[in-house]
């Protein structure tokens, strides 16, 4: 369009041929003041359809030139409340509810704070308020000026350029009912105008070239492709493998940990492989130990005292509890250590640290007070009496087993788990977890006289006590203990094994947990 | 459109003239009267002295906060080299002016700190902190009691006043000077003066905030606090300025010289006011809400539940939607009569908006004592006769200070360099 109009611009100022337009007259003045004197002489003579340029704001130019205020705000307003409802519309319907539709609902609880929460929708509300009140400012100021325009006849004016630097002009438009073509010069001198033109509109082609028309089509249709391709992929599934953007790093040059090594031999038949024992992954050299995995004195890792002359360079478990019977040839009952070992410090320090980790790692099932009843516990016997769930109860550490048992024997159990309970080694560091022993004996003695309500509401001691081997356990016993063992599974082998090691006297309980552990075991 | 620009002050009538000194003496005698009789009768209420205190306290705040903010909206005048401003200025010099004499109010606030610290009696008055079981079982473990004390307490106000009173004082007076001899130089020195200036109010306004409200809350803190009374402290003070203007100009003073231009800019401080004062308020609640710590929401426990969830509400209403909407239109912020009850309203919540932060606390810190084992019963009443003498009798008081500040002297600076830019000034 710019190339076609060229020919006639610089002539913008000659008579126009019959292939332009008269478009109005544009007159210059010397100063501001001068200008808004003019706009207000031009608008008493009743002309409306008019401009004025220069090349700052003048103060006093819109009622001069008849400006009415602008209808803007209550377009920004109306858009404005529409962004109002429209976020808490979409936050109510995506998290408040399951309904399907374009915004399938989410709902999603979040620290306990009610699905549809007005103080947490309020930023996003103030936001999308925000957002699209500026959009509705910028878009409807353009919009409401007839912007974007891509070419004022004013622009071919050479004259005109003054307007961003020294020059004051208004241009009166000749489609003004009020425009009269004989006076309007002599107007606009009396009104102080120091020189006058007019302005023309070149008609001769001011279409859009035929491919920039194409080249728009073309784009429009390349717009609609991502959403439909996406549209397509919705809930779709695929045979093939997805995408690798970046195989380099998707499959690396590299063996990984369980691969075989290598083949470095001619073919496939004479495979050769980087080590003899065709395993990618090396074990430790015999003799050595990675720097700061030094493990030395076994009572302190394993919390079995060491037969003398050996010590373990790995805390690696010794399975025992529960496969005691399927290899008879594992030791009966590691020799557990009675005592906390020298490495560790009882102290008051040591102690309030492994409160605290107790609290953090343990008391989550096994409950602050160590009666078995953490909130995670507590919630899935909920489940379990729905039978939504199949959870092993969480073992009182004030379970006379467990009283009985001897610090080794407590640490292994946090190192490697017991029953359904899972390993923490990789968790908490030895040390803690010689701290977390001490404090569980610190809170077996203060619930020595203790009791609590059980599921019926009556009182019962927490520490349960054992049945002594004379008297057989009767149904009476056994309901009275119900609530804190009766599904320890987790301490079958250990108890059974226990008997033999340390209390002779448990030789009952063992045998009745081991029924009860049968059950569980098939859960776990 | 273009008429010959203003160069002088026209209006017959720049200062409050031989009215000033019947309003020293009857805002001041009946200020007195009012505050007495609220101390009085307040003997005859649920917790006595300690209700009367806390409404006190929250006039001594209402009062403050604006005489600050006007500080402020002096210095950021200078600051920014503020041309249209020049006409209303001198008013929020003179409301800054009153600050020496709110030190003086502050006396029996001060007292109900030291005095139980010397007379060792440990009844629970305004602050808990105050008292030594409570700050020897609560609060010493965090050491907050380091800076919760007495003494510090009273050294810090000192502090805090000798500096506000050496920011109004000086440029109240520099602004006088120039009334007499024209001198430009002092504008200069003004405008080189405001950036440290500001930075000295910002300090000190921060840690009054801390010692005078927050601290009703002992072991409770939010880090946006200051923000909070600054953004409701200026709020008021642009309300204030307002309402002075309306008043001198009902009664002919000032009537030519300050146009409904002043009047629209002032009021579009206002509204930015209400909302910067709505956004910090909210984002002081939505951490709290959102991250639900007990030692957090402590603070809106007692205000968001029973009687004081209607207050909040009516704060969410009256400080923020309403305002908001109401003081949006061009047209009613340019509107005369539309502007006196405008900022009476918002005068009203903001005086509510310390109600409702020191009110509350009252309950609080009465049953926090009572676990401590000194049981003081509850408090009962609301709002009654001590709230309104008390009130009534600060703002009589307000009155008097600043007709007391003005004089027969003139309200407008009368030869500021920036006058004319100010006399013409043109909201588009």
């Amino acid at each position: 369009m710019a190339q076609s109009n060229h020919h006639s611009s610089s002539e913008g100022s000659t008579p126009a041929g019959p292939t332009s337009r008269l478009v109005g007259i544009l007159a210059e003045f010397s100063s501001p003041d001068k200008l808004v004197h003019a706009c207000d002489q031009a608008r008493q003579a009743g002309i409306r359809r008019m401009d004025a340029y220069s090349p700052f704001p003048v103060h006093g130019i819109d009622p001069a030139i008849g400006i009415r205020r602008t209808r803007l705000p209550f377009l920004v307003l109306a858009v404005g409340l529409t962004g109002l409802f429209v976020a808490l519309g979409l936050q109510y319907s995506v998290n408040a509810t399951d309904a399907v539709g374009p915004f399938p609902g989410y709902p999603f609880l979040i620290s306990g704070k009610p699905l549809f929460s007005l103080p947490a929708n309020i930023p996003v509300t103030f936001e999308v308020i925000v957002l699209s009140s500026a959009f509705a400012t910028l878009l409807g100021s353009l919009a409401l000026n007839g912007l974007p325009r891509f070419a004022n006849p004013l622009h071919r004016i050479p004259r005109f350029k003054k307007a961003t630097n020294n020059g004051f002009f208004l241009m009166i438009e000749a489609e003004d009912p009020n425009y009269n073509p004989r006076q309007i010069r002599n107007q606009l001198e009396q009104w102080g105008a120091e020189a006058l033109e007019e302005v023309h509109l070149d008609l001769t082609d001011h279409r859009l070239p035929a491919f920039v028309k194409m080249v728009f089509v073309l784009l429009l249709a390349l717009c609609t492709l991502p959403p439909a391709l996406i549209y397509r992929a919705r809930g779709d599934s695929h045979s093939l493998p997805r995408l690798h953007f970046n195989p380099d790093m998707d499959w690396q040059f590299k063996s990984q940990a369980q691969q075989v090594a290598p083949n470095i031999g001619p073919n496939e038949k004479n495979e050769e492989f980087v080590f003899a024992d065709q395993r990618a992954m090396r074990g430790e050299v015999a003799g050595t130990v990675i720097r700061g995995q030094l493990r030395d004195g076994s009572a302190y890792f394993t919390g079995v005292a060491a037969p003398t002359g050996t010590a373990s360079l790995s805390e690696d478990r010794h399975y025992v509890s529960t496969t005691t019977e399927q290899d008879p040839s594992t030791p009966a009952e590691p020799n557990w250590v009675t005592t906390f070992p020298d490495r560790f410090s009882v102290s008051e320090e040591t102690m309030a640290r492994g409160k605290q980790r107790f609290d953090i790692y343990c008391a989550v099932c096994h409950g602050t007070t160590g009666a078995g009843d953490g909130m995670v516990n507590q919630r899935a016997m909920t489940l379990n009496a729905l039978q939504r769930a199949s959870w092993t109860s969480a073992k009182s550490l004030h379970d006379h087993t467990v009283i009985n048992q001897p610090v080794g024997r407590i640490f292994d159990t946090i190192t490697n788990g017991r029953g359904t309970m899972g390993p923490y080694r990789s968790q908490i560091s030895v040390e803690d977890r010689w701290a977390i022993v001490l404090y569980v004996k610190a809170l077996q003695d203060s619930m020595s006289d203790a009791v609590m309500q059980d599921g019926d509401g009556n009182w019962v001691p927490v520490r349960t006590v054992a049945p002594t081997a004379v008297a057989p356990a009767t149904p009476a016993s056994d309901s009275n203990a119900a609530p804190t063992n009766s599904t320890s599974a987790d301490q079958t082998g250990g108890d059974g094994s226990n008997s033999t090691g340390t209390d002779a006297g448990n030789n009952t309980t063992g045998n009745q947990t081991d029924a009860s552990g049968g059950s569980n075991g098939n859960n776990s | 459109m273009h008429a010959v620009k203003k160069t002088k002050v026209t209006s017959p009538n720049v200062s409050l003239g031989d009215a000033s000194g019947s309003l020293v003496l009857l805002g001041g005698v009946g200020g007195l009267v009012l505050i007495g009789a609220a101390f009085a009768m307040s003997f005859f209420v649920a917790n006595g002295v300690s209700s009367f205190l806390h409404v006190y306290l929250v006039n001594f705040l209402f009062f403050i906060s604006i005489s600050l903010g006007a500080l402020f909206f002096v210095l950021i005048q200078h600051l920014t080299r503020a041309g249209w401003s020049v006409a209303v200025r001198r008013i929020a010099e003179v409301m800054a002016g009153t600050i020496p004499y709110l030190a003086i109010l502050f006396i029996p606030i001060l007292l109900s700190v030291v005095a139980p610290s010397i007379y060792g009696a440990s009844e629970y008055l305004l602050y808990l902190w105050v008292n030594p079981k409570y700050s020897s079982e609560i609060l010493a473990p965090d050491k907050a009691a380091y800076y919760l004390n007495p003494t510090l307490f009273g050294v810090r106000a000192a502090v805090y006043f000798a500096a506000w009173f050496m920011l109004s004082r000086y440029y109240l007076n520099r602004s006088r000077i120039q009334d007499e001899n024209g001198d430009h130089t002092l504008t200069t020195r003004m405008q080189f003066w405001s950036a440290p200036s500001v930075l000295l109010f910002a300090i000190t306004v921060i840690f009054a905030s801390f010692d005078w409200s927050m601290s009703l809350a002992p072991i409770w803190f939010s880090t946006i606090w200051p923000v909070y009374f600054f953004a409701g402290g200026m709020l008021g003070a642009f309300c204030t300025i307002i309402l002075i203007l309306l008043m001198l100009q009902k009664r002919g003073i000032l009537g030519d010289d300050v146009t409904e231009d002043h009047y629209h800019d002032l009021s579009k401080f206002t509204f930015g006011f209400i909302f910067f004062w709505s956004y910090i308020a909210f984002s002081q609640f939505i951490l709290i809400w959102y991250a639900n710590i007990p030692e957090e929401t402590i603070w809106y426990q007692p205000r968001l539940n029973n009687g004081w969830r209607w207050a909040s509400l009516l704060l969410l209403c009256g400080h923020t939607l309403v305002p908001f909407l109401l003081m949006m239109p061009r047209t009613l912020r340019r509107s005369k009569n539309y502007l006196w009850y405008a900022v009476i309203a918002l005068l009203a919540m903001h005086w509510f908006d310390h109600f409702w932060i020191v009110m509350p606390q009252m309950f609080v810190s009465f049953n926090d004592l009572a676990e401590l084992g000194t049981d003081l019963g509850t408090p009962k009443h609301i709002f009654g006769p001590v709230e309104a003498c008390c009130f009534l009798g600060m703002a009589l008081l307000y009155v008097a200070f600043f007709c007391w500040e003005a004089g027969d002297r003139p309200l407008i600076p009368l030869r500021d360099p920036r006058l004319t830019e100010s006399l013409n000034h043109k909201v588009h």
